[in-house]
């Protein structure tokens, strides 16, 4: 029996801590370097000062995208003095930096909107939709990914999963609904 | 006339009468297919929800055929640029082992509003239904984990009902024709 247990004790030891370890370990994002539309350039690494970083994959042309503009302001407004950065990247290969920037000032946007040529950040973090949120901390661990809330309608929103995210992160608490998913535009990109 | 020639003449003019009325029916029909070309004339369309149990049931309708699936919405361009070639894949594969369904994503309210005159205009020529599911996530998990919900999707299914294809973004007759004959071989 004793020599039975000289193996099961650590085989067991080593399944669970394995275990724990998968469950803490936060798949990480890569780092990137966009320019904005005024040709100011954004390194994720660079920023060490925001408890968490929102990255919004959005679209001028898109409706749905469209829909979330007031919401994605107003999430901003709200979270930026509790110490969250906002970035938004415009991955469509068919929306210029021209159009990007007539869409930013148009809707008075007050985060910065990156351009991703290529669609390179977008492929990397395997963006499909517009809207797409990724939410990560300091150490690019992804806290958070998926929808803004569960509806397009503003006045039929149910569910406040980016907000519900950000205020448990603020907490200190672990993301309860960390991955969420809603109907959007796909990311159109280069051929 | 003679008692001999009445019945003859008789059978006569009546063939002649059954040919003018058939001629008119005929011309009835073809007065018909052509209406259905005339954009003026608005063919009826239905539109069904689909919920969970909705789906699994249409999966199990068409059992022992290819099943494509689109999904798509009013409010999305590649989607509607997309339609042309699944009314043409559907008139393709008119009573085969093949079947065409759209699946809108857009609201249930948006049917007569929205659903109903994209597809007249369309001349949609396939089952259509609207997505009534509570949460967006349990439309998008039944068709496939790895969708996010960017419209539009398209899912091929073989005769088993097993997924074998799932094409993100705006897709050719071509390449959908492709993906179904290359199911349609291995089933």
């Amino acid at each position: 029996m004793k020599e039975i247990n000289k193996i099961l004790v650590p085989l067991m030891i080593f399944f669970v801590s394995t275990a724990v370890l998968a469950r803490d370990s936060k798949k990480k994002v890569d780092d990137f370097t966009l320019t904005d539309y005024n040709g100011k350039s954004y390194t994720l690494s660079a920023d060490k000062a925001s408890k968490a970083i929102v990255i919004m994959f959005i679209s001028a042309r898109c409706p749905v995208s469209n829909s979330y503009n007031d919401r994605m302001s107003a999430l901003y407004e709200d979270y930026l003095p509790k110490g969250i950065l906002f970035i938004a990247i415009n991955s469509n290969n068919q929306e210029d930096i021209k159009e990007v920037k007539e869409h930013a000032k148009e809707h008075k946007f007050p985060f910065r909107v990156l351009k991703d040529r290529g669609n390179k950040v977008a492929d990397a973090y395997d963006a499909q939709v517009t809207p797409e949120i990724y939410v990560v901390n300091q150490k690019h661990e992804l806290l958070y990914h998926g929808r803004i809330d569960n509806s397009r309608r503003e006045d039929e929103v149910e569910s406040k999963d980016l907000r519900n995210a950000l205020d448990e992160i603020l907490a200190g608490k672990p993301v309860i609904v960390a991955e969420t998913k809603a109907f959007g535009c796909s990311i159109k990109r280069v051929e | 006339m003679p008692a001999n020639l009445r019945l003859p003449v008789l059978a006569l003019f009546f063939i002649f009468f059954a040919c003018s009325q058939e001629t008119g029916e005929g011309d009835k029909t073809l007065a018909d297919s052509s209406a259905l070309v005339d954009k003026s004339v608005v063919p009826k369309v239905r539109v069904d929800l689909l919920d969970a149990s909705g789906f699994k049931a249409l999966k199990r309708k068409y059992q022992g055929k290819v099943l494509l699936i689109n999904t798509w919405a009013t409010w999305c361009l590649p989607c509607k640029e997309e339609f042309p070639d699944l009314v043409r894949l559907a008139r393709k594969y008119e009573n085969s082992d093949v079947a065409i369904i759209g699946v809108s994503v857009d609201y249930p309210d948006e049917v007569n509003s929205k659903i109903i005159p994209f597809l007249n205009s369309q001349q949609a020529n396939f089952p259509n239904f609207v997505q009534d599911f509570k949460q967006p996530e349990d439309l998008i998990n039944l068709f496939n984990e790895k969708w996010r919900g960017a419209v539009p999707a398209t899912f091929i299914y073989d005769k088993k009902g097993i997924q074998r294809a799932f094409l993100l973004g705006k897709h050719t007759f071509e390449e959908f024709k492709s993906e179904i004959e290359t199911i349609r071989s291995d089933s």
